[in-house]
């Protein structure tokens, strides 16, 4: 690497003993050693104070604190490194083998040279020390930084004498470059391969379990309910992947086959999915979630809105609109595309014949998986345990005092009635009774 | 590669007790090391919100409590900072031991499921050979010897040994056998010791000779007061790239010690290590000092007196 040839200067210098190459490689690293535990033992207490912060405090992120404490413990090294070669002629390491750091001028180096030498010596590390390695490739053994700064280094020794680069040092060079290359990218590579491992093995087994779940999914053998059943236990295992329950939902909803692309209305779809989500996974939705979702005031989206009120906000509504059939009628008619009836019937399906039914699905698939990946299989056994606690809640609120919407008519209007206290122990309470089963066996509950 | 080397190698009839540590070290790693010997934040079973519950949890209920943060509020902490809290909560014997009696999660079920997973690893900690050889709190007598003796991985192995190898040899020949040895493990014993001393609440336990070479190293630096000593380097298998070259024996502070001084400084007392117990390494470095100033002195008055003799 040549940035501008200084051989004529050099040419004038053959007078001057060149350090030797490995001398300045040992010296360089013999600073290392010196100048930098020095530099972190001055500002160690400034960097627990920062560390304190950054793990406790507001004001200081990784960012921050890790480029604070590396400028600290650089300009500490930058400026020892200065003052040694401006005052000393030559850093500790280099004054262990007798070198001296002269201008090409061969006059002592001036501050502004010593200043540029020290941060290039600096760059070279935080570079690995790679660019160190110059002094065996260059035609004139200088490193980069003394070009820069018009600065070599000479030994005081007269044995020595330096010729320009051999053949075998050039491609020793070469060859340390093209190594440490490698070995960074293997450094990189360990580092990060738990992490690389993990999300690649989770990448690849959600991708193949859940199309194989998908696939599974789409035999003719089950019926459309079933199919749906499945598409939510898939969608509780992998809920960052909307394919498998947004085919199906188009099918449950449209009647239409979802493979059959020409009939099915895509529209919808994440809607929907939004209103089942929010039905099933009621931590996990928000208002933030809605608003991203629904931009616009669409029917869905009002009536998640709706339903996602807390009780007394909805009477307080319906105090302030009259009553609750308006709201509904005012829902209809922000859509023409899907019934609302649908929309309460769905509602109710979700929750008294397919919420439950997907919970002990999810116990079925993790038994499926078990064995076959470990992170799968944890993920779906944090999954069960969630679920289960949504099992055990509805069946506390089934079993005592649980208000009941009903849909009283579906005709001109939507009606909405409230019966209370009515226990609904039916199936589906059985099916919550079995997860909760299933998960007291697994962790020894009572 | 920068390593004191003073001596080269003597035989085994000569210098037994180095050969013999080298030796009781590799065939300690090979038996007995773990190939994980603590548990890192990667083990965890627990997704990020969960970890981050352990965490408040950790800064209310035990950090709040012992008044180790009291200028920090847990509602300010990001979840980041909760997650980083919840490894060390798992690193902490006061947590590990009363973390039933916390309410980390008001859903019961997944408490429970918090509650099994802390006592898998907790069982997972104790079937590691390091719980049988290790250091740590409640560990018997025996544990400041055997810890001396058991690496967590090869690297570390391989470090330890490079410096025992290259400083052992002339260390042996000046103190004896009997003195040399003492000295090992002393110093290893009190580096053990100032660990256990500043990590008052750590769950997981030590390995590694490095305190007793760290001791080794700063006694050697403070006794024979000669200027300079003879490293060995290795930069490549090409001529002069390799070898010895001389170099002032006080380096031995700056290269090896003065890192560990920093490290035990720049460190908060709650966690913020990589796993490395500088305490340890200072601990060892401490009794090295002092066991050298005890040696100047002595052997500066059989001097004395043997000058008084003749």
């Amino acid at each position: 690497m040549v940035l501008y040839d200084f051989s004529e200067q050099i040419t004038k210098l053959r007078t001057f003993r060149f350090a030797p190459p490995h001398q300045r490689i040992i010296s360089s690293f013999v600073d290392l050693l010196l100048l930098y535990p020095s530099a972190f033992f001055v500002v160690s207490p400034l960097i627990r104070e920062m560390k304190e912060e950054f793990y406790f405090g507001t004001s200081m992120g990784f960012a921050s604190f890790f480029f604070t404490a590396f400028l600290m413990v650089n300009l500490f090294v930058i400026g020892a490194l200065t003052i040694s070669t401006m005052f000393l002629g030559s850093t500790p390491g280099q004054r262990l083998f007798s070198l001296r750091v002269r201008s090409f001028n061969g006059e002592r180096i001036t501050f502004p040279q010593a200043m540029q030498r020290s941060f290039g010596w600096v760059l070279s590390i935080i570079c690995l020390g790679l660019p160190l390695f110059e002094v065996l490739t260059h035609r004139n053994r200088l490193v980069f930084y003394e070009r820069m700064s018009e600065t070599f280094v000479e030994t005081l020794e007269k044995k020595w004498s330096v010729l320009p680069p051999l053949p075998y040092e050039i491609a020793f060079g070469r060859w340390v470059l093209l190594s440490s290359f490698l070995l960074a990218v293997l450094i990189g590579f360990a580092t990060w391969r738990d992490m690389i491992r993990f999300e690649l093995q989770k990448a690849v087994l959600m991708a193949t379990d859940r199309q194989m779940l998908c696939e599974s999914l789409s035999t003719e053998s089950l019926d459309r309910e079933m199919r749906l059943n499945l598409a939510l236990v898939v969608d509780y295992a992998f809920p960052e992947e909307k394919d498998c329950l947004n085919r199906e939902l188009q099918s449950f909803w449209f009647k239409n086959d979802s493979r059959d692309s020409k009939k099915s209305s895509p529209a919808e779809a994440p809607e929907m999915q939004l209103s089942l989500h929010n039905f099933m996974v009621f931590e996990s939705f928000s208002k933030s979630d809605y608003k991203e979702v629904c931009q616009e005031e669409s029917q869905f989206c009002l009536l998640i809105e709706y339903l996602d009120m807390k009780r007394r906000t909805q009477n307080d509504l319906a105090k302030d609109n009259g009553d609750l059939k308006a709201i509904v009628e005012k829902l209809r008619l922000t859509s023409h595309r899907i019934p609302l009836v649908d929309f309460i019937i769905l509602e109710e399906d979700i929750k008294a014949t397919r919420f439950l039914p997907a919970l002990s699905r999810l116990n079925e698939l993790e038994k499926l998986v078990e064995g076959q990946s470990q992170e799968l299989g944890l993920l779906l056994e944090n999954r069960l345990v969630q679920l289960a606690w949504k099992a055990r809640e509805f069946l506390e609120e089934s079993g005592v005092e649980r208000p009941q919407r009903r849909l009283a008519s579906v005709g001109d209007g939507a009606e909405m009635r409230e019966d209370r206290g009515s226990k609904s122990v039916g199936s589906e309470s059985k099916e919550a009774l079995q997860v909760l089963e299933v998960f007291k066996h697994r962790f020894g509950i009572d | 590669m920068f390593v004191p080397y003073p001596l080269d190698a003597q035989s085994f009839s000569r210098t037994p007790v180095i050969w013999a540590l080298i030796f009781m070290n590799v065939f300690g790693f090979l038996v007995l090391a773990d190939r994980k010997s603590e548990i890192s934040g990667k083990e965890l079973l627990f997704e990020t919100p969960v970890m981050a519950l352990i965490g408040e949890s950790y800064f209310d209920q035990i950090l709040n409590k012992n008044n180790e943060v009291s200028e920090f509020d847990s509602s300010t902490l990001s979840s980041t900072q909760k997650v980083w809290l919840a490894v060390q909560a798992l690193k902490d014997n006061r947590f590990l031991k009363e973390y039933k009696s916390f309410a980390i999660s008001s859903d019961p079920i997944l408490q429970k499921k918090i509650d099994l997973e802390i006592e898998n690893l907790i069982e997972q900690q104790s079937k590691r050979s390091s719980a049988q050889v290790g250091l740590f709190h409640g560990a018997n007598w025996k544990s400041y010897i055997t810890y001396q003796l058991t690496h967590a991985d090869f690297l570390h192995l391989l470090s330890n040994m490079v410096f025992l190898f290259g400083i052992g040899f002339i260390l042996e020949i000046y103190l004896g056998q009997l003195g040399f040895g003492l000295l090992y493990f002393l110093c290893g014993a009190f580096g053990g010791w100032l660990f256990l001393e500043m990590n008052p609440h750590s769950f997981t336990p030590m390995v590694g000779a490095s305190g007793s070479v760290s001791g080794l190293l700063a006694f050697f630096a403070l006794v024979e007061k000669r200027k300079n000593i003879r490293y060995a380097f290795f930069l490549s298998p090409l001529a002069e790239h390799h070898g010895m070259i001389h170099a002032p024996k006080w380096w031995i502070l700056v290269f090896f010690l003065l890192t560990d001084l920093a490290q035990v400084i720049a460190n908060p007392s709650i966690g913020g290590g990589s796993g490395v117990a500088y305490s340890a390494h200072l601990g060892g470095a401490i009794m090295g000092v002092i066991m050298a100033v005890m040696w100047n002195t002595l052997t500066e008055k059989q001097s004395g007196l043997n000058f008084q003799k003749q």
